[in-house]
């Protein structure tokens, strides 16, 4: 969770963010701060994120950002 | 459902119901009275016109000329009394379409039978442009076509236009704030003019040709469904174009004969060759070429009662002399 | 076509299909649904469906054949060890991409020829000067909102995000449903096609806010932007003969016209919906309060936005080739820009979509490509303006001054893409923007505004009114308020007397009938 906020800080240097803050209503994840997020997280992560999961619902919050990275994880080591 | 819901929804309903019933009813009170068709009249709105009907009483009008603004400037009932003593009035009003003409019949049977209605063409050709096509003017007909015609959205507009005159006469409410027109003149539906404006040039506009105006699909659809209407009710009809030189055209005249051909309809073209001495270019026309003055109308209206005469002298009573008419042989002047 | 504020529409269409859909069975509803959306589909278009029943026929064997491989694949996943398992899954992938590709293709080919075929030929005909004859295809009534619709369902099917449907009746609702074939909005199978699958029982309340809600959609409609139209049409065919003031007002007339046809005719509808209980997505949120270009397409057509950003955006810019791309950058570019290059490409491809869908024309293109511009030149900058409103001391994020500032310049640039949009023609576009600067104080009579344009002066008052009254009540959404609820709480009489009294109203000083000029459905022709 951490982790997670601190990228989003990163990215969106001088907002005021915690895990519950809403992202994308806000627009403070507009389309071009998502990609940059998303290649972030999936470094950082080491999973695959595809444009399936890119939906508002999983990116609402930074909660909902954990628990889509906890879902990629279990998924990618299913398959490993 | 329980009990509980049922009770609350039957209630909701009720209360959707009697609002339905309320709307209906303050359209109706509109209708009678702010937005009356008299009312209308007396603000000196010029669509009213097409409701002409309703200053006649009840079954005693013998033919009905439908049309737009040409039929109300063209004919004029106080002369065709004068001649031949039938008694007419002109239902028409600007840009009135063969649909609304439909609807406003429908409600006009209701308290009259004329003998004879007579259809003015130049609505038929109103806003349709001037594409021309040499294939032959069908009607389209068949169960398909007549379900399209159904269905048009207009329909059920002028239909509710004409029984809930509010929905018409609606913009009147402006008239409060900038100020009345003057009152219209009753002369059966005929707008009388005496101003002159000559016919810059007449090109050869009748000039002999095979084409034939092109219509969209329902327009010819609608005229028959008039046709019908008026056959069922048991009324002669008859096809007529007045003089309008900016407008007219050979083409139309060809589309228009075509259905008169199929549909067994008499068509009288005061444009055509036949009438050439009828009208005067410099004298009888009120705006350079579109609409008649008092002078054409004069004219036309002698013409035109005689060719009623002859077609349908049998069904036309002369009504001269006859004590039910007796406003009629009172009037000497157009108002 | 009886358009959605046509009496026609609104008592025999959708009051007939209410009271079927109202007496049917929870599981039949649908079917009261479906005959409403094929009669009106069918008399609207007289006959014209064979690409709607393609378009339906091709999708639902494409989405049930892609279900069939999934399906077959769990049954024999059990049968098959490590390595084998991961030849199959890639074999089935490049099956599934091949199932919706042909398929997707096919829906879109239809879109392309029926609505651009002629678009085509013109250009052809323009640059080498051919002369190729015009196609006589009748463009199908909604082809360009029930194909986005339809390669939507079959992307979420081949993306597991939904099941496919067995039942083609279900699916040909979903494409054909007569409350969004016409203008949508864009909605998702997932979502409305689900709903209207299931049906809903009949409830008061619900049917009362709904009809408020219509009742609302009309008055923005048929009080506002048809009086709107009369001005602004009139000013856009003929702006030379009057001042570059009068032209101006004119843009901001027909943008008053598109947004309050628009949401007030997505009102009527999601109003009806929800009468059936049927929730519709949303098109609009209050897109005049928007900071930014980007913000404003966020919240105008946003089912148009949603689409595009689902199904072309993320698919686009997150596909392996275009990592591959980002990848390449970032080893020369900064972090920021880096991430931009990949996007910008994606971008690119969205915008011209955009714009290309609004209509078979360059003037399109061009107002698609107009806002990828500004949004580019804004992503661009984006550095360099935060430096220099550090250095001015301006806190971007919490002055109201530059919020009020950033409105503004949204809504200049927006009215601006509103000129392109309505012109008859790049040239004409650039040709009244011209004259608005070089003629702004030129004299005109000032009766012209009561001769020319249909409207007379109470006209003009009502206008200003409306709009007060759409501005006041898009603050309260703004807000968080809906209206309705305030409304609900007022006692039963007076709110039936107030309802009343809005609905006379909306007959007695609509702008329609013989004193006003006819207004065409702006987005019932894409």
């Amino acid at each position: 969770m951490e982790d997670i906020l601190e990228i989003l800080r990163e990215l969106k240097p001088g907002v005021a963010l915690d895990e519950n803050t809403e992202l994308v209503n806000s627009r403070i994840l507009d389309s071009l701060t998502m990609l940059r997020l998303v290649g972030k997280l999936s470094s950082e992560f080491e999973v695959v994120i595809t444009a399936r999961d890119v939906l508002p619902e999983n990116f609402a919050n930074a909660r909902a950002i954990a628990a889509l990275i906890d879902r990629l994880v279990a998924r990618r080591d299913d398959e490993d | 459902m329980d009990k509980a819901t049922i009770k609350k929804q039957s209630r909701g309903l009720l209360r959707i119901a009697a609002f339905l019933l309320a709307l209906l009813a303050a359209l109706y009170a509109l209708s009678a009275t702010v937005f009356s068709h008299d009312a209308a009249q007396r603000r000196g709105n010029n669509y009213v016109r097409s409701f002409s009907y309703e200053n006649e009483a009840p079954g005693t009008v013998e033919v009905v000329f439908i049309g737009n603004s040409d039929a109300y400037s063209g004919i004029s009932p106080a002369v065709l009394w004068k001649n031949c003593g039938y008694p007419a009035v002109v239902c028409g009003a600007a840009h009135q379409s063969p649909l609304f003409s439909e609807m406003l019949l429908k409600k006009l049977y209701r308290t009259q039978s004329p003998a004879v209605v007579v259809l003015e063409m130049d609505m038929l050709f109103d806003g349709q442009g001037k594409a021309v096509t040499s294939q032959k003017a069908r009607c389209p007909d068949g169960p398909l076509q007549r379900l399209y015609r159904l269905m048009l959205p207009e329909r059920l507009e002028y239909a509710l236009e004409t029984e809930l005159s509010v929905i018409e006469f609606h913009n009147e409410w402006q008239r409060y704030f900038i100020g009345f027109r003057e009152p219209m003149k009753n002369n059966h539906g005929y707008y009388f003019s005496k101003r002159v404006g000559k016919v810059d040039e007449a090109p050869n506009f009748m000039a002999p040709t095979e084409d034939r105006a092109c219509l969209s699909a329902d327009r010819l659809g609608m005229l028959k469904d008039t046709v019908d209407l008026c056959r069922r009710h048991g009324s002669e009809v008859m096809l007529v174009a007045l003089p309008c030189v900016k407008y007219w055209t050979m083409a139309r005249h060809n589309t228009v004969a075509d259905f008169a051909e199929e549909y067994d309809l008499p068509f009288v073209d005061f444009n055509s060759n036949e009438y050439e001495d009828l009208i005067d270019n410099d004298t009888c026309y009120r705006d350079e070429g579109n609409h008649l003055n008092y002078t054409g109308a004069k004219r036309v209206t002698a013409a035109l009662g005689e060719r009623l005469r002859e077609t349908y002298g049998d069904r036309l009573t002369d009504c001269r002399g006859n004590e039910a008419y007796a406003a009629w042989d009172g009037r000497r002047r157009h108002k | 076509m009886a358009s959605y504020n046509s009496f026609l529409f609104l008592l025999l269409y959708f009051g007939g299909t209410f009271v079927l859909y109202s007496l049917l069975p929870k599981k039949y509803k649908y079917l009261a649904l479906l005959a409403g959306s094929w009669f009106y589909y069918f008399i609207s278009t007289r006959g014209n469906v064979w690409a709607l029943a393609v378009t339906t026929a091709v999708v639902y064997g494409a989405a049930l054949w892609m279900d069939a491989v999934k399906a077959r694949f769990k049954k024999d996943k059990a049968t098959l060890d490590k390595d084998q398992r991961k030849l199959r899954k890639a074999a089935d992938r490049r099956k599934l991409s091949l199932i919706f590709g042909v398929s997707a293709t096919l829906t879109v080919a239809l879109l392309l020829v029926t609505k651009y075929a002629n678009f085509a030929v013109e250009t052809v005909n323009s640059l080498f000067g051919t002369a190729l004859a015009n196609t006589r295809i009748a463009q199908p009534l909604g082809v360009s909102f029930y194909t986005l619709e339809a390669v939507s369902y079959l992307y979420d099917v081949k993306t597991d995000r939904v099941r496919a449907t067995k039942n083609p009746l279900k699916l040909s609702l979903f494409l054909s449903f007569f409350l969004t074939v016409v203008e949508g909005p864009i909605a998702r199978y997932d979502d409305l096609g689900v709903q209207l699958g299931e049906g809903a029982r009949f409830d008061c309340d619900r049917f009362v806010r709904g009809a408020e809600r219509v009742l609302w959609g009309l008055f923005k409609k048929v009080v506002l932007a048809d009086r709107a139209a009369q001005y602004a049409s009139l000013m856009f065919t003929d702006f030379q003969k009057y001042n570059g003031a009068m032209a101006l007002l004119g843009v901001l007339l027909y943008t008053l016209q598109l947004y309050s046809e628009f949401s007030g005719i997505m009102d009527v509808v999601c109003g009806c919906g929800e009468m059936m209980g049927l929730t519709l997505p949303e098109n609009f949120r209050q897109p005049f309060f928007s900071q930014s270009v980007g913000e404003f397409w966020s919240r105008w057509h946003m089912t148009l936005g949603a689409w595009l950003k689902e199904y072309v955006f993320y698919p686009l810019s997150l596909s392996k080739g275009f990592q591959k791309l980002s990848e390449k950058a970032g080893a020369r570019l900064t972090p920021y820009y880096a991430g931009l290059a990949p996007a910008s490409i994606a971008m690119f491809a969205v915008w011209f979509l955009c714009g290309f869908w609004h209509g078979a024309g360059w003037k399109y293109v061009a107002y698609g490509l107009y806002y990828y511009v500004l949004m580019m030149l804004g992503s661009y900058t984006e550095p360099l303006s935060k430096r220099v409103c550090d250095k001015l001391g301006i806190r971007r994020e919490t002055s109201k001054w530059f919020h009020v500032f950033r409105i503004l310049r949204t809504f200049a640039l927006v009215n601006l893409g509103m000129l392109i949009f309505n012109a008859a023609g790049l040239r004409k576009a650039f040709k009244m923007l011209a004259f608005i600067g070089t003629n702004f104080f030129r004299a005109v009579p000032g009766k012209v505004l009561l001769t020319d344009f249909n409207l007379r002066v109470p006209d003009y008052v009502v206008l200003a009114l409306a709009t007060a009254a759409l501005i006041a009540v898009s603050v309260m959404r703004e807000r968080g308020v809906d209206p309705r609820d305030r409304f609900a709480r007022l006692p039963f009489a007076l709110r039936f007397v107030l309802l009343l009294f809005f609905t006379l109203l909306l007959i007695i000083i609509g702008a329609y009938g013989h004193d006003y000029g006819p207004v065409d459905l702006i987005y019932a022709n894409f």
